[in-house]
């Protein structure tokens, strides 16, 4: 055999091999309705004057786990239109990779929430789940389109610009800022993503 | 048997999976289903490939995986091509 078509073969072998092994059902969706959620709740937040701990955690630990659920819902609805089944071998390893950093994140945010009666711990709950999304992000990343584990990178380094901000200001941020830093990330990076995905999602699986 | 494209895709992607079906590798490999049955067939019938049917939610479900004769052969060409590169490689 040719040794450049041997180098080659090898090379389309392990293209295939990595690809295989890759979550692929259409994100655009997911992302879409996550950000929906995510404004939603920031709105409902701000304007119903969420601010105390227990509230501000009943409030977006709920919109999580609706968003949770239906990203549940569309992607067993797009493996049921495929002919496919739902717990294919990548979404156990997307979801085995998700599932510790976000319920440490709530727990940790619940926990936050416990502990405190004081509307000032509002920001620092929003940080730490910020964080841990970012951490969760980046863990499928490794199973999922790069650009997950990049998405992944903008919640962990945008929580820790935050956190660094208001810690240089000694500033007191209060809940409505808190608020606005979830339904930023939680809804508005989710709605760009998805809207960035509709339009390549199609060409990306192509390549 | 293997060195042929379609077939090397197919088990290059199984390869790495446990088991796939019959969509997912269609999709992925962009190949029409008349095509991938045909590969697959012949896979089967050299003992590489097993073929799985079953229902999920009252429709059919096709899943394949490679078979441990599969994997021996698999592996066998790939250290064959490592091989030819190794030895052409300039010292």
């Amino acid at each position: 055999m040719n040794p450049n078509l041997a180098e080659e073969n090898l090379q389309t072998i392990r293209l295939l091999m990595e690809r295989s092994a890759i979550y692929r059902r259409a994100l655009a969706p997911v992302m879409l309705l996550a950000g929906v959620l995510g404004l939603a709740a920031a709105a409902v937040g701000l304007c119903c004057h969420l601010e105390s701990p227990h509230a501000f955690a009943a409030l977006w630990l709920g919109t999580a786990g609706l968003a949770i659920t239906a990203a549940f819902v569309l992607t067993r609805r797009q493996a049921l239109k495929d002919h496919e089944p739902f717990w294919s071998p990548p979404t156990c390893r997307v979801a085995q990779a998700l599932l510790p950093p976000l319920l440490s994140g709530c727990f940790l945010g619940a926990l936050l929430a416990l502990l405190s009666d004081h509307g000032t711990v509002d920001f620092p709950m929003a940080v730490v789940w910020l964080l841990f999304y970012g951490c969760a992000l980046h863990a499928a990343g490794f199973f999922m389109v790069r650009g997950i584990k990049w998405f992944g990178w903008i919640f962990i380094v945008g929580s820790m610009l935050l956190m660094l901000f208001v810690t240089a200001l000694s500033a007191q941020v209060g809940p409505p800022v808190a608020n606005g830093v979830m339904g930023f990330f939680f809804g508005g990076l989710h709605l760009a993503y998805g809207v960035y995905l509709y339009f390549t999602e199609s060409k990306i699986s192509a390549a | 048997m293997i060195h042929e494209k379609g077939r090397l895709a197919i088990m290059s992607m199984l390869a790495a999976a446990p088991e796939l079906s019959f969509t997912e590798l269609r999709d992925t490999l962009g190949m029409t289903d008349g095509n991938l049955t045909t590969h697959i067939r012949a896979l089967q019938q050299e003992g590489y490939v097993a073929v799985a049917k079953s229902y999920q939610n009252n429709r059919p479900l096709t899943t394949c995986s490679l078979t441990a004769a599969g994997r021996i052969a698999f592996t066998e060409y790939i250290n064959l091509l490592e091989q030819i590169v190794r030895q052409n490689k300039p010292h």
